[in-house]
C-alpha cells in the first residue's frame, strides 16, 4: 500500500521538550527554546519565527505566515465601468472597446504578504488589507509566549498569497475583468503577532484590522488556551 | 512524493509504488522510474477481433486491454496484484513473448498496479515482474453489466462464461406438445366414454375439459421441470 | 458539523491506543501522556466488514429464493471472497474571487397593439403588457469561500456491476455507506497486521487524478457564486487539504444454478445484495403453454366428431349445425394463433431467464 499514517512523538528537535498546541494545529512554538516547528509528511520541520508586539492582559499571540514573493503581472484587463446599452447607431467595431475592456501588461515586483496561519474564512480580505495597512510593531522582548491556533501549512500560505495578490488587484478602484498573474515564493517564515482579544474578534494592533470571532474556526479553543473566555 | 509533469509542469503527488502514470491535467504519460527497475511486458497474441468472436454479436459493450503483473515463482507465475477478480485467484497465465517495457507498448491506464506488499513478502523485485495481457470484456446482460476476462495469450475465457450453461432454457412450444401428448388421450378417452353413454352435451363438455386439464398439467409436472437438480 | 469519525492508532512511546478525530493532527496519549504527532501524507482508513462469509451466503441464498423458491436446492455456491475496495476522499477549502457582469433588467409596461374588428388596421387600446428589457450590465466582484469534499472510486468496480463513484456521477450507490460527499462513520486506521480478513485492492486511480476530478467538482460548486454572471472570470485556490484513502468491504459470491454461472456482490456493512444476476426460475409461459394444450385437447375430439358426423354436440340438444365449414375455418385460425403465440413465447424464453438486482 502507499503512504501509511503513522505517529511520532511531539518533541522540539532542539531541546527535546514536549510541544503542545490545539488539536488541529500544525505549527508549534517551543516555550523552552523559542524554536518554531511545522508538521508535515515526514514529521516536524524547523522554521524561522519573529515575534512582534507586547504581551499583556487580554493579548493573544497569533501566528501569521510571511511570504516574500516575486510577483509578475502578465496582463490586467479592466472594464471602463458599468455599461449602458446605447441606442443603436452604427459605429466602428472595436471588440475591446465594445465591451469596455482595456488591457495593461508586464509588471514585475517583489512583494511581502502576511497570511493568517489561523483558519479564517475571510483570510483573503484580511491579507489584502494587511498589504495596505501593515502593522508597525516593536519586536517582542520576553520569554517565549504561548502561541496556538496555527493550522495552515506553508504551501497553503503560498497559495493563499497568490489569491491575495489577485484580491489586491480586485480591490483597486477600477473594475477588474481578468488577470494573468504569477507568484513565486522566495522566503517563507512565521511571524507571531500579539493581538488584542476584543469584543468582536482578534484586533491586529496598528492596522485597524479585526479577525472576527465569527470567521475564526478555532476561536473558542484559542481563547481558552490563552486563559481568556468569550463573554 | 511530488513530481512535476514533464509536459505541462503541473505538480503531481505520486505514490512511491507508481512507476508509470498519466498526468490528469495534460494527459501525458510519464515514466517515473529508472529503466533497470521496469517490469517486462508480454505482447498479446490475441487481438480485439478474436475476443469479440467469443461472444454473440452485440453482447460486448466495451472491450479493454489490461496488463496484470505476475512474478516467476517456483511453481509457475505468481500474481503480484490485489484486484477484485475472484476468477484470477487460482489462474496461472500461459507464458508469452516477453519484451522490455516501453511507453509505446501500453498506456498508463492499462497497467494494473503492482502490490508492493506482496513483492516484499516474497522478496521479489519489480524488475523481475512480467505484465501479462488480459482483455476485459464488459458484457451487456439485460440491463446489467458484468466483466469477463479473456487471456491475451491463450485467447480463452478465465473463469466461467456467464452466457453459457449446460441446460437449454425451457421452450414453450415443446411444453405445449408434451402437454397435448398427455392431455389429448385423456380428453379423448373421457369424450368417447361419455359419447357411448349418451351423456348430455354440457356434462360432456365439462368432464372433457377437466380431463384435458388434468392430463396437460400432469404432463407439466412430469416433463416440464428444468434440468436435473444439482448438489 | 456532523460527528467526525474516531480513528485509532498506537502510541509510539508506550504502545497504548490513541484516538484522533478526523482532521486532528496530534493528541496526547491517554496511557503515558506523551504528545504524539500524526504523520503521513495520505491517511489510509478502513471501514471494517461487519458481515461474515456465512451472512453473505445467507443474503445471496435469500435473494436467489425470492425469485425462484426451489433454486437453492439446485445451486452450488463457491466460497465468498471479501474485497476491500478503495475510495479517495478528497476534501479542500476553496477560496478566491469571481468577477463578471450582472445584467440589469428593468420591467416596463408597454402598450399592446390590438387588431381592429375590420381586420385591416391596428390600434392602441388601454391594455398593456409587462416587458423585461435589458438596460445594461453592472460589473461585479465577489469573494468566494467554501469547504467541500467528494468521494471518488479508486478501483474499477464496473466488472462487478457496480457503477464507479466520481465527481461526475450523479447517482449515489444505494445500500452502500459511502456516498458522494461525506466521510463515512466508523473508520479505523489501516494496519496490515490487524486488517487481514480480506484482499485490499490497490487503487487504479492515482491521488492526482482523484484530486483533479474533485477539483472540477469543487470549482463548479464555488462557481455557483458567479451564477447569472456574464463574461465570468474566476481565480480559486485549494488549501486545507484533508485527503484520505478509504477501504470499503464488499463480498463477491459466485454460484451456479443448473450449471449456469451467476455472481452477486454483497455489501460488507449492511449485508445487502448490492448487485447480482440470479436465475429467474420457471416462468409463467409454461402455464400458458399447458393451458393452450388443455384447450386444444378439449377441442379436438368434438372437431373430429364434427368432421365424422357433421354434428357439434357440446351443445345440449341435437341441433345439427350445418356450419362445419365455418367451424373448421375458426379452428384453423385458432390453430395459427396458437402457433404464433408459442413462437413468441419461444423467443422470449430464448433470451434467457435471469433477473438482476
Amino acid at each position: 500500500m502507499s503512504e501509511v499514517t503513522g505517529a511520532v512523538l511531539l518533541r522540539c528537535g532542539e531541546c527535546l521538550q514536549e510541544l503542545s498546541g490545539l488539536a488541529d494545529d500544525s505549527i508549534f512554538l517551543c516555550r523552552n527554546c523559542g524554536r518554531a516547528w511545522v508538521s508535515g509528511d515526514r514529521g516536524l520541520t524547523g522554521v524561522g519565527v519573529t515575534l512582534l508586539g507586547e504581551a499583556g492582559d487580554g493579548m493573544v499571540f497569533l501566528p501569521f505566515w510571511r511570504v516574500e514573493a516575486d510577483v509578475t503581472l502578465h496582463e490586467r484587463t479592466t472594464r471602463r465601468r458599468s455599461v449602458r446599452t446605447p441606442a443603436t447607431a452604427p459605429r466602428d467595431y472595436d471588440p475591446l472597446a465594445e465591451r469596455g475592456l482595456q488591457t495593461e501588461s508586464g509588471r514585475r515586483v517583489l512583494r511581502s504578504y502576511l497570511v493568517p496561519a489561523v483558519v479564517n474564512s475571510r483570510a483573503l480580505s484580511i491579507g489584502v488589507r494587511l498589504r495596505s495597512s501593515r502593522p508597525d510593531l516593536v519586536p517582542y522582548e520576553g520569554s517565549t509566549p504561548l502561541m496556538v491556533g496555527g493550522s495552515v501549512d506553508a504551501e497553503d500560505a503560498v497559495e493563499l498569497s497568490r489569491a491575495i495578490a489577485v484580491g489586491e488587484e480586485v480591490a483597486r478602484t477600477d473594475f477588474l475583468a481578468s488577470l494573468d498573474i504569477e507568484l513565486h515564493p522566495m522566503e517563507v517564515d512565521l511571524m507571531g503577532i500579539a493581538c488584542r482579544a476584543g469584543e468582536k474578534g482578534f484586533e491586529i494592533p496598528g492596522a485597524g484590522i479585526v479577525m472576527r470571532y465569527a470567521d475564526t474556526e478555532d476561536r473558542v479553543a484559542i481563547l481558552q488556551r490563552n486563559g481568556l473566555s468569550r463573554d | 512524493m511530488k513530481i512535476s509533469c514533464s509536459q505541462c509542469g503541473a505538480e503531481l503527488t505520486v505514490m512511491e509504488t507508481e512507476f508509470y502514470l498519466r498526468c490528469p491535467y495534460c494527459e501525458a504519460s510519464i515514466t517515473v522510474t529508472a529503466v533497470e527497475d521496469l517490469p517486462f511486458i508480454v505482447v498479446p497474441s490475441v487481438g480485439e477481433e478474436a475476443v469479440r468472436r467469443l461472444f454473440p454479436a452485440g453482447a460486448i459493450a466495451e472491450l479493454e486491454l489490461r496488463y496484470f503483473p505476475y512474478a516467476d515463482g517456483p511453481a509457475g507465475p505468481l500474481p503480484v496484484f490485489s484486484q477484485p477478480f475472484p476468477e484470477l485467484e487460482e489462474y496461472r497465465p500461459p507464458a508469452g513473448d516477453r519484451k522490455v517495457f516501453s511507453e509505446d507498448l501500453a498506456g498508463p491506464d492499462q497497467i494494473i498496479p503492482i502490490d508492493e506488499d506482496i513483492l516484499a513478502e516474497r522478496e521479489l523485485r519489480r524488475s523481475g515482474t512480467v505484465l501479462h495481457p488480459v482483455w476485459l470484456a464488459m458484457l451487456k446482460l439485460e440491463g446489467y453489466s458484468q466483466g469477463v476476462l479473456v487471456d491475451g495469450v491463450s485467447g480463452r475465457i478465465v473463469g466461467d462464461n456467464p452466457l453459457e450453461g449446460e441446460t437449454a432454457p425451457e421452450v414453450p412450444s415443446r411444453t405445449f406438445l408434451l402437454c397435448l401428448l398427455l392431455g389429448l388421450p385423456c380428453a379423448a378417452l373421457v369424450y368417447w366414454l361419455l359419447h357411448a353413454a349418451a351423456a348430455g352435451g354440457s356434462a360432456k363438455a365439462l368432464l372433457t375439459i377437466l380431463a384435458a386439464a388434468a392430463g396437460s398439467f400432469a404432463a407439466l409436472r412430469l416433463f416440464g421441470e428444468r434440468g436435473a437438480p444439482s448438489g | 458539523m456532523a460527528e467526525s469519525p474516531f480513528v485509532t492508532l498506537k502510541c509510539p512511546a508506550c504502545g497504548g491506543g490513541l484516538s484522533l478525530r478526523e482532521g486532528e493532527t496530534h493528541t496526547s496519549c491517554p496511557s503515558c501522556d506523551s504528545g504524539v504527532l500524526l504523520t503521513g501524507a495520505v491517511g489510509n482508513y478502513v471501514l471494517p466488514s461487519e458481515v461474515g462469509s456465512t451472512q453473505a451466503l445467507r443474503a445471496v441464498r435469500k435473494a436467489m429464493e425470492s425469485g425462484w423458491k426451489d433454486s437453492a436446492g439446485r445451486s452450488r455456491v463457491s466460497r465468498p471472497r471479501l474485497f476491500y475496495v478503495p475510495f479517495w476522499h478528497i476534501s479542500a477549502q476553496v477560496q478566491g474571487y469571481v468577477l463578471g457582469l450582472e445584467p440589469e433588467v428593468r420591467e416596463e409596461e408597454q402598450p399592446r397593439p390590438v387588431e381592429n374588428p375590420d381586420g385591416q388596421s391596428m390600434s392602441v387600446f388601454q391594455s398593456t403588457r409587462t416587458v423585461k428589457r435589458r438596460v445594461g450590465v453592472r460589473a461585479v466582484e465577489r469573494e468566494v469561500q467554501l469547504r467541500g469534499s467528494v468521494n471518488v472510486s479508486a478501483a474499477d468496480l464496473e466488472p462487478l456491476g457496480i457503477p464507479n463513484l466520481s465527481s461526475k456521477a450523479q447517482m449515489s450507490l444505494e445500500g452502500m455507506e459511502i456516498q458522494r460527499n461525506a466521510l463515512p462513520e466508523g473508520l479505523e486506521v489501516f494496519d496490515s497486521r490487524v486488517h487481514t480478513d480480506g484482499v485490499f485492492v490497490d487503487p487504479l486511480v492515482s491521488l492526482s487524478e482523484a484530486r483533479a476530478d474533485a477539483e472540477e467538482y469543487l470549482r463548479r460548486l464555488a462557481g455557483g457564486a458567479g451564477r447569472g454572471l456574464e463574461q465570468q472570470w474566476k481565480y480559486l485556490v485549494f488549501t486545507g487539504r484533508r485527503d484520505c484513502l478509504i477501504y470499503y468491504p464488499l463480498w463477491v459470491v459466485g454460484f451456479a444454478v443448473d450449471g449456469r454461472p451467476y455472481r452477486a456482490v454483497v455489501d460488507g456493512r449492511s449485508a445487502r445484495v448490492l448487485r447480482g444476476r440470479f436465475p429467474a426460475g420457471p416462468s409463467g409461459s409454461r402455464y400458458i403453454a399447458a393451458g393452450a394444450a388443455a384447450l386444444w385437447a378439449f377441442a379436438i375430439p368434438p372437431l373430429v366428431n364434427l368432421l365424422a358426423t357433421g354434428t357439434f354436440d357440446y351443445h345440449s340438444g341435437t341441433t345439427s349445425l350445418n356450419c362445419s365449414g365455418v367451424l373448421l375455418i375458426i379452428a384453423g385460425a385458432l390453430g395459427i394463433g396458437t402457433w404464433q403465440m408459442l413462437r413468441a413465447l419461444d423467443r422470449m424464453e430464448s433470451r434467457g431467464g435471469t433477473r438482476h438486482v
